[in-house]
């Protein structure tokens, strides 16, 4: 007796999941449909399964226990399970990162042979933040190898400071310092989270924050930094560049591989094991046109900056994209891949491959990745799913038609040139561009899908009223993809939603008024970014006095949670759509929430479900800092802006 | 029912689905009465009581011990009839023919089909002590009357 309710804003899903339901394939939505209603103990963070005198749970209509068996209250309860989240996500990312740096230090002894270094400029920016010494003097291959090390070496480190935070402004660095807030050593960090958050020992959700806090910390401007730093290095410091996204860059004619999970050590191999000549003479010989790499999630956005190869779709499209019966291959690593995906490709002739030891699923085809034999593991992929081909059932394939360009590659790095131009790279403009108010300030808008909302309406919405409010909007993950596939990271789309002083800039410099940074991990571009724009002057001697803001309107995963956390850990206020699930505790749900963790951090975290209520939040406090840094009104005022004024009067 | 009459009254503001009723429920109505082993059990113990979402809040569905019931209108066998005495619409599974008539009939689908034993199987308030109102963690369910259950202080809703 359910109502067809409409589940996403891309029509290419709507679609996508009519003609799974006419095949009886289950979805997600279906899934989380049949889950419903779900237990509110949890939605509020007041269940706790941490020991065997429970599991507890705290009613939060207060007339049965307030208390679980051992003592802890809501606060205590909540406040732990937070704090797990924390760690998983921050382990998710600094797991990642870690592969990475591990990755570096087999090229640099020469046991990885198929990756080398690409940018040397960025080696030697990072050697010069790692403390490395002779950064500018030494041989790349040597300084390649320290670099390696001393990136390797941050993980397991168990005194001292992370060494990229020196990055922040002095400020910054001494208010972490201060507050205990600079993490030892990545590992160190989760690992002291699991242990406070065991039974019976942080009691003090104050304190249990201030860890979850540093624990954060280690994942932006360590696990994660160290990825997206180190990825550059070794496969190239995006540029801008046109690429295409959506269900309907699956080809007909053509083997089609979908690279699916997080990290690009892999993905940048099918790449270019996908132009091999004498695969593509294979492809040919079973009658197909070419090969056709798209991707999903994380590493999708990773070949995206760098290679230009298209997103077939974000988190929630992953089974969808399986159902057009058109793949021959999805090839999985880490994260973000739902169990869901092996019963899927088993109505299809669709191979799902497992690549990593840390992710299998029960019977499904393993083929262990290994950065030794990097391009041989990748063609041997590359070739199972060619030889795929011929099995393509052609009364199956329903490719949705819908793709939509796209402007990728922004990086913190690059816009020293975008707005400075080659011969003055300089954040001058930047600055400049917001102090005049052409732009009111910069907004992260980032994170996953949740079949919890209508699938891209917040992502949109709020986008779009961010802009026509001159506020530049940067992204990563999911919700850039979303965007890119309503045509907001075109630089047509200044003139279709910018106001006017952003349309301005906009034009001057050829950008989209949207700008996609890349992957999750790459978030770490928006704390490097602010870095530049504190160091440039103009706008404050602390990331807290930026006018920026940050927000996560689809959140899902535990790594959003972390990211959420850093971003507040470093001075700017995160604004998520459903909350954190906190709710069933006041105290902490106000701590989080409210003046303290601002006064302490120069940040907090907000709640706002509605995506145009959340960025005007997001707004108000832009304009707050705006007028705290003594900056000129808004060039071209905006309707918001001429309400706010007759309210004020 | 007559005034005076007790059955499970549930307070939807109070419910947080998470679904201890059901599980109390099962257990109760199973072989062994012991969560390890009745999990095991086959054909499984089956809940009277299911968590819904209706209208956008969360709804414990069980046998409303109807004044009129249309599952005893339907049934043929006379399995169903409703209790004189008591008030309440009982159900004799020994003279079911599993049908499914009732399930049709009844507007709150609180009645229930079971496959693997070929009969209709329905809340039974557990011969006066109903399982899922000593489970439910929010008191959001009561056995007890009309009068008592609209006595009963009304919960604001907590952020």
């Amino acid at each position: 007796m359910a109502e067809k309710q409409q589940r996403s804003i891309d029509p290419a899903t709507e679609r996508a999941l009519e003609r799974a339901a006419e095949r009886e394939i289950d979805t997600v939505w279906d899934r989380w449909a049949a889950m419903q209603p779900q237990c509110g103990f949890g939605s509020l963070g007041v269940c706790c399964r941490i020991c065997t005198m429970g599991p507890c749970r705290i009613d939060p209509f207060g007339e049965g226990p307030s208390v679980g068996v051992c003592g802890a209250t809501a606060d205590t309860i909540a406040a732990r399970n937070l704090a797990r989240m924390i760690a998983s996500g921050v382990a998710a990312h600094s797991d990642h990162g870690r592969d990475v740096a591990h990755t570096m230090l087999l090229m640099a002894k020469g046991e990885a042979k198929d990756y080398q270094v690409k940018h040397e400029r960025k080696l030697r920016e990072v050697a010069g933040y790692l403390g490395i010494e002779g950064a500018d003097t030494k041989d790349p291959q040597q300084l390649a190898l320290a670099v390696a090390e001393a990136a390797y070496a941050q993980f397991g480190q168990q005194e001292g400071e992370l060494s990229l935070m020196r990055r922040a402004p002095k400020k910054r660095q001494d208010l972490w310092r201060k507050l205990g807030l600079w993490p030892r050593g990545v590992d160190r960090e989760v690992v002291e989270i699991m242990h406070r958050t065991h039974m019976g020992v942080d009691n003090d959700y104050h304190n249990i924050v201030l860890a979850g806090m540093r624990t954060a910390l280690a994942d932006g401007w360590g696990g994660s930094m160290i990825g997206t730093d180190l990825q550059d290095i070794m496969l190239g410091c995006p540029t801008p560049i046109r690429a295409k996204v959506n269900l309907g860059v699956l080809a007909e004619d053509k083997v089609n591989i979908v690279i699916h999970g997080h990290e690009p050590m892999l993905s940048e191999m099918i790449v270019e094991a996908s132009r091999d000549p004498e695969l593509l003479k294979l492809a040919a010989e079973k009658g197909a046109k070419g090969i056709q790499l798209s991707g999903i999630c994380c590493t999708a956005n990773e070949v995206l900056m760098r290679q230009g190869v298209p997103s077939a779709g974000n988190f929630l499209q992953q089974e969808v994209a399986i159902a057009t019966g058109a793949v021959e291959a999805m090839i999985v690593d880490v994260q973000c891949l739902m169990p869901s995906l092996d019963e899927v490709s088993r109505c299809f002739h669709t191979k799902l491959i497992t690549t990593s030891p840390k992710a299998k699923f029960p019977g499904v085809e393993h083929i262990e990745f290994d950065e030794r034999r990097a391009l041989d593991v990748a063609k041997q992929i590359v070739r199972i799913a060619i030889e795929n081909f011929p099995n393509r059932k052609p009364e199956l394939v329903e490719i949705p038609k819908e793709t939509m360009d796209l402007v990728a590659g922004f990086t913190m790095e690059y816009v020293f040139e975008m707005l400075g131009g080659r011969f003055r790279p300089s954040y001058r403009p930047l600055n400049d561009a917001i102090m005049a108010g052409r732009i009111r300030g910069v907004a992260g808008v980032v994170g996953c899908c949740n079949p919890n909302v209508l699938h891209e309406s917040c992502h949109i919405g709020m986008v779009k009223e961010l802009l026509r409010n001159d506020v530049l909007v940067v992204q990563t993950g999911c919700s850039a993809v979303s965007c890119a596939k309503h045509g907001l990271l075109q630089p047509e789309a200044a003139f279709e939603y910018a106001g006017k002083g952003l349309q301005e800039v906009c034009e001057a410099v050829g950008m989209p008024p949207v700008l996609h940074l890349g992957s999750c991990v790459d978030n770490s571009r928006i704390l490097t970014a602010c870095c530049q724009m504190v160091a440039e002057g103009g706008l404050g001697e602390d990331i807290s006095d930026l006018p920026v803001a940050g927000a996560a309107p689809e959140w899902m995963s535990e790594k959003a949670v972390a990211i959420g956390m850093y971003v507040v850990a470093s001075g700017i206020l995160t604004v998520f759509g459903k909350p954190l699930p906190v709710l069933g505790s006041r105290a902490l749900t106000d701590f989080l929430c409210g003046p303290e963790l601002e006064d302490l951090v120069g940040a907090r975290w907000a709640f706002e479900e509605d995506p145009v209520k959340a960025a005007n939040l997001m707004m108000d406090h832009i304009d707050r800092k705006r007028q705290a840094l003594k900056l000129r009104p808004m060039m071209y005022p905006s309707e918001r802006d001429k309400e706010l004024a007759a309210v004020s009067g | 029912m007559a005034k005076g009459d007790k059955r499970i009254f549930a307070d939807d503001a109070r419910c947080l689905a998470c679904r201890a009723c059901e599980i109390a429920c099962s257990l109760r109505h199973s072989e062994s009465g012991v969560l390890e082993q009745a999990i095991a059990e086959r054909p499984p113990a089956r809940s009277c009581v299911v968590v819904r979402l209706n209208k956008g809040k969360n709804s414990p569905v069980q046998c409303m011990q109807c004044a009129r019931p249309k599952c005893v209108e339907v049934c043929e066998p006379g399995a169903l009839r409703k209790d004189e005495e008591t008030g309440l619409v009982v159900l004799d599974q020994s003279k079911c023919t599993g049908c499914g008539l009732c399930v049709e009939a009844c507007p709150f689908d609180a009645i229930f089909l079971d496959d693997d034993r070929g009969v209709a199987y329905k809340c039974d308030l557990c011969g006066g002590q109903p399982a899922c109102v000593a489970a439910c963690p929010t008191g959001s369910l009561l056995f007890g009357t009309r009068e008592e259950f609209r006595a009963r202080e009304k919960v604001g809703s907590r952020e």
